[in-house]
């Protein structure tokens, strides 16, 4: 009898260590098949042209009423046809996308202060706290806030408050936590603050020289992962908020469409890529390091689609990081991009991932479902900044054209003639209304002014 | 650690429970004189038995347990409270076998895939049932030939959420949310009866409707596996299974593509009878991958989630 309580023992603590040890595994990169990128080799740029003409969009309200589905070509979608797009000179495409912060907060002051073009934050934009005291958007007072509010789904839905955009100030006091990650005692009125010129000036610089859009929202109303996801998958692929999942590595993507084209693509990060969104680390098949970016940069020898992390909490500005430290790594990989050799085929697409529960002033719209049976976020998240740098992209020109992420993601497929991953990047627009391809462009841009040193000054 | 080396060890933990029930050298009964089942298991609810001669090992009562589970839906906390019986039964003087394994009950626990987590509530119920034939019946040894019924599901709410609003958010692939399987299969092997133990070794191949996970869509695959359960005796009884499967091939015109899914899984089982009560200690891997071939395209994308480990550890209470 003794030997047999030995023997189920024995089993009991077989099957605990095997089941329990495997728990380490389900962390590891997961395995999205794409080894063939660190072999492939990016496709001769074709003779640079100009003069490409934009046929005009008649498709609005099909892609409005979500008409269009996965595979469907930007000829289906925005009458631009293959020929078109093998005109358009861009062929290198860099995503700068940080982390956290909207449109209000960060260039609410750019309707004064360069871009009467931009709508203004309304001074009737109110919050109430939770004394009930009215809370207006006011100047901040540092570059580095001390307090990162709630900004997963139930969070940024409260704070949009079915579009009223009135639970910022009070989500931010019941949820904000402090440098360590501690819960924070604070009022939540840091959400309605605004940087201006004076505190950003290469941002606001980069917002009066360059194409703008003041109605780019996030892709959801939730966090870091599943906004990503948008951007990359062309769906939130079944996560819906940031913490430890991760979307299937079967889920179609960005990478496989461009690879199947005979395009190329590369994760730059000294970071996790992606921001973690996808698991990844720099182990992974098409992930580089920063040195490596700016090596390629200053080579001319990028791949044709460049995603491009800063490290986190630190130069990618998420709270509580410091802003002035994340523009200074923006502006060095601008200072590079200009002088770099692919600087007349480069566009830099620069927007931050979701609004991080920062306040902002406009409703978001609603969009398509990007796959039937998805989790129905149809429901755009608050606006975030969204700046095209490029030679071609117009000068001084602000977009009013509503989108999300998968509006970078439809610009890419554009530019390289790939069907759409979802109905959602199906149904977006291409940003081709930021752009002028005709001849004559100046392709030396302007004197960039400095960044700030950081230290949490305004 | 590895796959092998997870093997490796439930290997090593089953060889050290074979080795020492040899110490302890099984009595072997005349089938005339078998001993039944202990007073309990003959109060649960069972297919009416045959004579004295046959193998009867039945459990039946209520269970409560909990557990944790890690995958790509993230992590959770699962606790369950079931009605659940489980049998080996033999008739027609050892010729025919029936093995089940059924519960039905309430769910619920935390899930951890989203920042902040919830907790989820719902109920769920298992059906696992084979029949099998032993050719050569008066023999303790056999070969066996069998046929088997699977059916798996889970429906869970969130706590404090509108059912309306269900979908926003994860599927947890079998722990909660709402999924389910169903598979039948052809099982062929060998069964040893005598009348305190059973060993039963099978392959088998199986055609099973997954219902759609986290991400994957709903699919039918062809598997194939093995399964292992030995009643070391009627007290301790053990399964150990593995299959491996594949879908058909898909075609996804959008992108001229075809895709082929493939899951595999390996589950084992250990319960132990303690008196009136039992322990049952489960554990679970399984992973999920894919294989996308592009028309237009040398490249081909084969994928693969990351292992989905679960353990789950129960108390049984039987009904009298």
């Amino acid at each position: 009898m003794k030997i047999k309580n030995l023997v189920s023992t024995a089993l009991i603590i077989g099957v605990a260590a095997f089941a329990a040890s495997s728990i380490s595994c389900a962390f590891t990169a997961s395995k999205w098949g794409l080894d063939a990128i660190d072999t492939m080799v990016t496709p001769v740029d074709p003779p640079l042209t100009c003069g490409a003409q934009i046929p005009d969009d008649t498709m609005t309200s099909k892609r409005t009423a979500c008409t269009f589905a996965a595979g469907a070509h930007a000829a289906q979608t925005l009458d631009v046809s293959t020929s078109v797009s093998n005109q358009l000179p861009i062929r290198h495409i860099i995503i700068l996308m940080k982390e956290n912060r909207s449109f209000d907060h960060m260039l609410g002051k750019l309707h004064e202060q360069g871009q009467p073009g931009t709508e203004a934050v309304p001074p009737s934009f109110i919050n109430t706290d939770s004394s009930g005291a009215a809370v207006a958007a006011h100047h901040a007072t540092t570059t580095c806030i001390p307090f990162d509010p709630n900004h997963q789904s139930t969070a940024v839905i409260a704070s949009v408050a079915n579009g009223y955009m009135n639970g910022f100030v009070k989500n931010a006091a019941g949820s904000s936590v402090d440098p360590l990650g501690n819960p924070a005692t604070t009022d939540g009125h840091y959400v309605m603050s605004e940087y201006e010129s004076a505190d950003l000036p290469f941002y606001y610089w980069l917002a009066n020289t360059y194409a703008l859009n003041d109605r780019h929202f996030a892709p959801l109303q939730s966090g870091t992962y599943a906004s990503r996801n948008f951007f990359m998958l062309g769906t939130n692929a079944g996560v819906v908020d940031t913490g430890i999942s991760f979307p299937d590595p079967g889920t179609n993507s960005i990478f496989r469409t461009l690879m199947t084209s005979g395009y190329t693509w590369g994760a730059y990060s000294d970071s996790e890529p992606f921001s973690g969104s996808l698991g990844w680390t720099s182990a992974d098949p098409g992930v580089h390091s920063m040195q490596e970016f700016y090596k390629s940069l200053d080579d001319g020898t990028l791949p044709n689609v460049v995603f491009v992390d800063a490290e986190e909490e630190i130069e990618d500005e998420h709270p509580t990081a410091d802003v002035q430290v994340g523009k200074a790594w923006t502006r060095n990989i601008y200072q590079h991009a200009i002088k770099s050799p692919q600087w007349p085929r480069m566009a830099i697409v620069f927007t931050y991932d979701e609004a991080g529960a920062f306040a902002d002033h406009v409703p978001p719209p609603s969009s398509c479902l990007a796959n039937a049976g998805d989790s129905p976020f149809t429901e755009l998240g608050p606006r975030v900044p969204f700046i095209m740098i490029s030679p071609w992209a117009k000068s001084h020109y602000v977009s009013h054209v509503a989108h999300d992420h998968t509006a970078i993601t439809r610009f890419i497929e554009t530019i390289f003639d790939l069907p759409a991953l979802t109905s959602r990047d199906a149904n977006s627009d291409a940003l081709l209304d930021m752009f002028d391809f005709s001849c004559g462009r100046n392709m030396t841009p302007p004197e960039a002014p400095g960044s700030g040193t950081g230290g949490c000054k305004p | 650690m590895t796959v092998l080396s997870h093997l490796a060890l439930a290997t090593f933990a089953l060889a050290f429970g074979l080795n020492s029930a040899r110490a302890e050298p099984p009595t072997l009964v005349p089938a005339a004189t078998a001993v039944t089942a202990p007073a309990v298991a003959q109060k649960c609810p069972s297919p009416p038995a045959g004579g004295s001669a046959e193998y009867r090992s039945v459990t039946c009562g209520i269970a409560i347990g909990g557990g944790f589970a890690v995958g790509k839906f993230g992590l959770a906390i699962p606790a369950q409270a079931v009605y659940q019986t489980t049998g080996l039964q033999s008739y027609d003087g050892r010729k025919f076998l029936l093995q089940w394994d059924a519960s039905a009950g309430a769910v619920g626990g935390y899930a951890g895939n989203e920042h902040p987590g919830f907790f989820f509530v719902g109920g769920k119920l298992n059906l696992s049932s084979e029949l099998g034939y032993r050719t050569m019946p008066t023999s303790n040894w056999s070969p066996y030939l069998g046929s088997g019924l699977n059916l798996n599901g889970v429906a869970t709410a969130v706590v404090g959420q509108p059912l309306g609003t269900l979908n926003q958010h994860n599927n947890l692939d079998g722990l909660a949310g709402v999924y389910g399987v169903a598979a039948t299969r052809f099982s062929f092997g060998g069964s040893y009866l005598d009348p305190k133990h059973s060993l039963l070794l099978t392959a088998f191949v199986q055609e099973a409707l997954r219902a759609p996970g986290s991400v994957a869509s709903g699919n039918a695959y062809t598997e194939v596996g093995v399964h292992a359960q030995l009643d070391v005796t009627k007290n301790l009884n053990i399964m150990l299974e593995a299959l491996y499967g594949k879908t058909g091939q898909m075609t996804d015109p959008a992108f001229g593509a075809t895709n082929q899914g493939s899951h595999f899984e390996a589950v084992a089982s250990v319960r132990k009878m303690f008196g009136k009560w039992w322990v049952s200690l489960d554990g679970k891997i399984s992973e999920d991958g894919n294989k996308t071939t592009y028309d237009a395209s040398p490249l081909v994308f084969t994928t693969a989630t990351p292992l989905v480990p679960s353990i789950s550890l129960s108390v049984g209470v039987p009904i009298q």
